[in-house]
């Protein structure tokens, strides 16, 4: 039996990443007059706090937890627009950690080496150079990259013609650049550890988190906002549009965690439960984050309004690790599942 | 949150596919166009059940039940739908899952030494008195008379979109027995025998051209005071109590259902036709997926309510969320079904296997019956998410 419901623990991890969070990197942190952030301080707490080894044995650094831990912290990493680089740093660890480089991922353990994450641009491409977008990679962060067969980490080195662009999402920046996939300086084979699927499982629990802020911050509004005289969250055209926001990202919640487990105990369908985590997550923070602007109406459509930044987010974890269109077709090729 | 391998629950399992492998009807279900000849098939179903102690999974073994736990009732549900037994909403449905449970609770000892036993043998069945013309939705604004009068209430009024009364033999019937306009207060919970004298049930022929539901008319109709479940103008917290039933394990059972039903789509649409597969043409292989990862979700979201069940954790409002996705996604699995069809859909047909047809017809009444979507839209806005009424 699958137990979905969240411990005393899980809670209790849950509600202390989410406390930081609001506190030190608060998604109001991206408002054009904003005070600046030291995000190295930040990331140096988060070290400290033991998140980006939270999955990783305790010999190489970790907190000897698992993939539902890592995926808690993802979650409300998504609700305040955390980096990506705190995803590919977790998932650098168990690369280096499966490759047998124990340094290495004590290293990324304790958050003395980073990783951006590159996103390949032809998701159906098999060459040896691919086309990639990095996020938020500083020219010293490892890269990390995967595709169906593996996953691995690359340096500067295995990176040409890198240019910066401009991204969506102005709180990511983004490098266009050609990576040789042959340089990798660790790489696990699919085979070997299911590390692609754990990816897709943590950017799905990112995903529910932008879901979930969209929603809180869209029924906030509707609540304090009066137009004829009653709050517009008391109109069902509103109300309904906030129920539809809280079914999509609770159902996309629970299918993140189901798929979790399932990859965790290496049940023959969790590359389904995967690909559809992906997928619902994905289309509840899209969905959500298009709500969340049009329930803000006039003002939500300006810069110094938060609501405009999770359906960009939303779009970029849409595209890594997979777009909705290849995990339905991921969905509807897998074998029937069983109870 | 983890996985636990219970051996007890694979052995569980085992034991109750064994027991639907030998004993499921192995003859067709009547169908709808013969709805006395199914309630035969369905009573004798049951009966059949009962005798191999698998009636009332749910139920508490004092009122002979088999008394399962929450995930053992799901592991039943999903081999149910598995073993491709009959439909679980059938006519014996609303006795176990509705009104079973609501005496259990509520009732006399008498109402369940009475009841109880014929409703677990497939031998009365019941429906559900609660919407009148003038309250669907608004169901509060009910108007169904109940006068006391001397040893018995004297019930005037009519209800309406009754499923099955004209095939029931008793009726959970709500009537006002306290001021007009008096909302949840004044309210009883009386045990109706359909066949008393002031009964009149008037068929309806629904939308896909069979009988389901009726108009009922009480004239007078005499009801002995010890028919009361609960107490005499306290109906509303027995309301509540046979709603609640509504929403959990006997939910669970049609979600399996419905989630075998999209496999046994998804297998058809694979299957080589003229021009090739259903499954080629990207439009149905996207909405196959979608549905398919919906219905993975909702298996997510039962497994965390069964768990919460397991563990008594009162999930309030969180509870309430199932029936809105689930009947949405009911709707769109069978429409898939027609259009996959393509022209050859437009021929009504009974079909040998499941009747995609006569599914697609009936789940036109998913998002209307137990609560329209709009009023779960609203349910989940305001007391999930605290946004102002809007009445």
């Amino acid at each position: 039996m699958y137990d979905l419901l969240l411990n005393q623990d899980e809670s209790m991890i849950a509600e202390s990443v989410r406390e930081f969070l609001e506190a030190e990197l608060p998604v109001e942190r991206l408002r054009p007059n904003a005070k600046p952030i030291d995000y190295e301080a930040a990331w140096q707490s988060m070290a400290g706090l033991g998140w980006l080894g939270v999955g990783l044995p305790e010999q190489v650094g970790g907190a000897g937890l698992g993939l539902v831990e890592e995926m808690l912290i993802l979650r409300e990493c998504g609700r305040q627009l955390v980096s990506p680089k705190l995803l590919a740093t977790m998932l650098a660890g168990h690369v280096a950690h499966h490759a047998g480089s124990n340094e290495l991922a004590t290293s990324f353990a304790t958050g003395t080496a980073g990783a951006a994450l590159a996103i390949d641009t032809e998701a159906r491409g098999t060459g040896e150079s691919r086309a990639v977008l990095t996020l938020d990679w500083n020219g010293s962060d490892s890269l990390l990259f995967w595709n169906e067969d593996g996953m691995g980490l690359f340096d500067a080195g295995s990176l040409s013609s890198a240019a910066e662009a401009d991204c969506v999402d102005g709180s990511v920046t983004l490098h266009s650049a050609s990576l040789a996939t042959g340089l990798a300086t660790a790489w696990v084979d699919a085979a070997e550890a299911s590390l692609p699927r754990r990816a897709e499982v943590l950017l799905a629990a990112a995903l529910v988190g932008l879901a979930e802020h969209a929603c809180d911050l869209a029924v906030d509004y509707a609540i304090l906002r009066e137009q004829f005289g009653k709050p517009i969250g008391s109109f069902q055209a509103v109300k309904h549009r906030c129920a539809d926001m809280a079914v999509r990202q609770r159902l996309a919640w629970h299918q993140t965690c189901m798929a979790a487990l399932k990859l965790e105990a290496g049940a023959a369908d969790a590359p389904l439960q995967v690909a559809s985590a992906k997928l619902l997550a994905a289309e509840a923070a899209q969905e959500n984050g298009r709500a969340c602007i049009q329930i803000h109406g006039g003002i939500g459509f300006q810069a110094e309004c938060d609501a405009h930044w999770f359906i960009k987010r939303a779009m970029i974890y849409d595209q890594a690790g997979g777009s909705m269109q290849l995990q339905s077709e991921r969905v509807i090729n897998q074998p029937m599942p069983q109870w | 949150m983890e996985f636990r391998d219970n051996p007890q629950e694979h052995a569980f399992r085992e034991e109750v596919r064994d027991w639907l492998q030998t004993n499921r009807p192995k003859d067709r279900r009547p169908g709808d166009e013969d709805i006395a000849a199914q309630m035969g098939f369905d009573r004798a179903w049951q009966r059949r059940q009962y005798d191999g102690g698998w009636a009332g999974i749910s139920w508490p073994k004092q009122h002979g039940g088999r008394g399962l736990t929450p995930i053992e009732q799901l592991i039943w549900s999903e081999e149910y739908a598995s073993a491709d037994c009959p439909l679980v909403h059938d006519s014996v449905w609303m006795a176990l899952n509705h009104a079973g449970h609501t005496i259990i609770h509520c009732g006399t000892d008498a109402q369940k030494a009475f009841h109880l036993p014929r409703i677990l043998k497939g031998e009365a069945t019941w429906c559900q008195g609660f919407s009148e013309p003038n309250a669907g939705s608004d169901m509060l604004a009910l108007r169904t008379r109940g006068e006391v009068d001397g040893t018995h209430l004297v019930v005037n009024g009519q209800k309406t979109w009754t499923t099955f009364a004209h095939l029931a033999d008793y009726c959970e019937l709500i009537v006002r027995t306290g001021e007009p306009g008096g909302r949840h207060k004044g309210l009883t919970w009386v045990i109706g025998d359909m066949h008393a004298t002031g009964v009149t049930v008037r068929p309806m022929v629904a939308l896909d051209g069979h009988l389901h539901n009726s108009e009922c008319f009480f004239d007078d109709v005499r009801i002995p005071l010890d028919q009361i479940v609960g107490e005499i103008d306290e109906g509303w917290s027995v309301v509540l109590k046979t709603l609640e039933f509504e929403r959990g394990g006997a939910a669970f059972s049609g979600f399996c259902q419905l989630a075998v039903h999209l496999e046994q789509l998804i297998a058809e649409a694979r299957k080589p036709g003229a021009t090739g597969t259903a499954m080629d043409d990207p439009v149905f292989a996207n909405r196959l997926a979608m549905a398919r990862a919906r219905v993975q979700s909702l298996r997510a979201l039962i497994y965390m309510m069964v768990e919460a069940a397991e563990r008594d954790v009162e999930l309030g409002a969180e509870g309430a969320i199932l029936h809105l996705p689930y009947s949405e996604l009911e709707q769109e699995i069978y429409q898939l079904a027609v259009d996959i069809a393509g022209p050859r859909g437009l021929v009504r047909q009974g079909g040998p296997a499941i009747g995609w047809h006569s599914l697609w017809l009936k789940s036109l009444s998913a998002t209307i019956a137990g609560g329209t979507s709009e009023i779960q839209r609203n349910t989940i806005g305001e007391r999930l998410l605290g946004l102002p009424r809007s009445r």
